[in-house]
């Protein structure tokens, strides 16, 4: 179950770093067409998307690496086989 | 005597150098009208294979010698052939002249220079040296044995720390391309439209490219942690998450403990109370 959700925070941390960076691109296109006020806002926006991505992608790493450790040390029991009923007369 | 692991040789020295050598070659002969721009990264990639460690003074320090060149606008070619035809053939015509330097070529080649002398000076190979001999490595082996710091203090080698000096410069290289083009897209706009344009996308897009390298490199280096480093990241993690649930709960524990411990004492003073009275 972890580790679906690990891959998924990792997928999301992926995602808010590339919008932090676009919206850190866009930031610079409204500061070079004298938004300056504008560009500012988004570029705080940005960095704290970037940040929280990032936070993200490193705690889901190591969720990630921890539950491998884990699955080492103690692997899933292994099922039964079932009993297969002697031929009669055997 | 003690039984060392065999372990996979290691990628040689000269690889990653070579690789963004190479790449700042061609992101500054973009950028540079002749080939003086080549000397600085080509002495990158010829101290790859020699390891020399006054190497990147030595990069430092042409870069101001190749722009200073750069300037008269004759390139190495020009030069040797004047030379091959003992002056004869004349210089090549369409040139800007000898010197023409303005204030920004005059600034950045002695930003350069300085940059250079600094490294040179050997800043960064003396602090290692004191750091390593203040501090004698204490190793498993051979306790206070030899140095440790085994490799050459060149700045592009195998490794995370220099794997991003080498991104850095890669950035940095990508960042004039970028600053050239902005500049030349706009030619008829004024002198100080081109000055923003030129500072922002210097500052902003070298932050830009940072944050997207930083990202790269710290995934890369993060799905190598191992597995005791994991572990205080989620613990760290978890208290930066539920610090203050923690904290309430401790304070509650600990007056918990407080009360309990002062009831018991209530209690065996009022018995000895009783004991004295009886």
């Amino acid at each position: 179950m972890i580790r679906w959700s690990g891959w998924l925070r990792e997928i999301l941390g992926w995602i808010l770093v590339l919008v932090g960076l676009y919206g850190f691109f866009m930031a610079l296109g409204l500061i070079v067409n004298r938004q300056v006020i504008g560009g500012t806002v988004v570029g705080v926006l940005s960095v704290f998307m970037y940040r929280s991505g990032v936070g993200f992608l490193k705690m889901a790493v190591a969720a990630r690496i921890c539950q491998q450790a884990q699955d080492r040390v103690y692997p899933a029991p292994a099922r039964p086989t079932p009993v297969r009923p002697g031929r009669p007369g055997a | 005597m003690s039984q060392h692991a065999v372990k996979a040789p290691p990628t040689p020295d000269f690889v990653p150098t070579l690789a963004w050598a190479a790449a700042l070659m061609v992101l500054l002969q973009l950028t540079g009208s002749t080939s003086w721009m080549l000397v600085p990264p080509g002495l990158l990639a010829l101290g790859a294979f020699v390891s020399w460690q006054r190497l990147p003074g030595a990069f430092f320090a042409s870069m101001p010698i190749s722009l200073w060149f750069e300037t008269t606008g004759f390139g190495i070619e020009d030069i040797a052939y004047v030379i091959m035809m003992m002056g004869d053939a004349g210089l090549p015509q369409n040139r800007k002249g000898y010197v023409s330097m303005g204030i920004e070529n005059l600034a950045s080649i002695v930003l350069w220079f300085a940059l250079g002398m600094v490294w040179i000076g050997g800043f960064r190979e003396l602090a290692l040296r004191t750091m390593v001999n203040s501090d004698p490595f204490p190793g498993p082996s051979d306790r206070f044995g030899p140095c440790p710091y085994t490799r050459s203090l060149i700045p592009a080698q195998t490794g995370r720390r220099q794997s991003s000096i080498g991104l850095a410069m890669l950035s940095i290289g990508i960042l004039i391309v970028m600053i050239m083009q902005f500049s030349n897209l706009y030619p008829e706009i004024s002198y100080y439209s081109i000055l923003r344009i030129r500072f922002v996308t210097l500052v902003g897009g070298a932050l830009l490219v940072m944050l997207a390298v930083r990202a790269v490199t710290g995934y890369l280096h993060w799905r190598a942690m191992p597995q005791l480093e994991a572990e205080m990241v989620l613990q760290e993690g978890g208290w930066r998450e539920g610090s203050r649930e923690f904290t309430a709960l401790n304070r509650w524990l600990s007056w918990a403990r407080l009360s309990a411990r002062m009831r018991g004492e209530r209690q065996w003073k009022r018995l000895l109370g009783r004991r004295k009275q009886s």
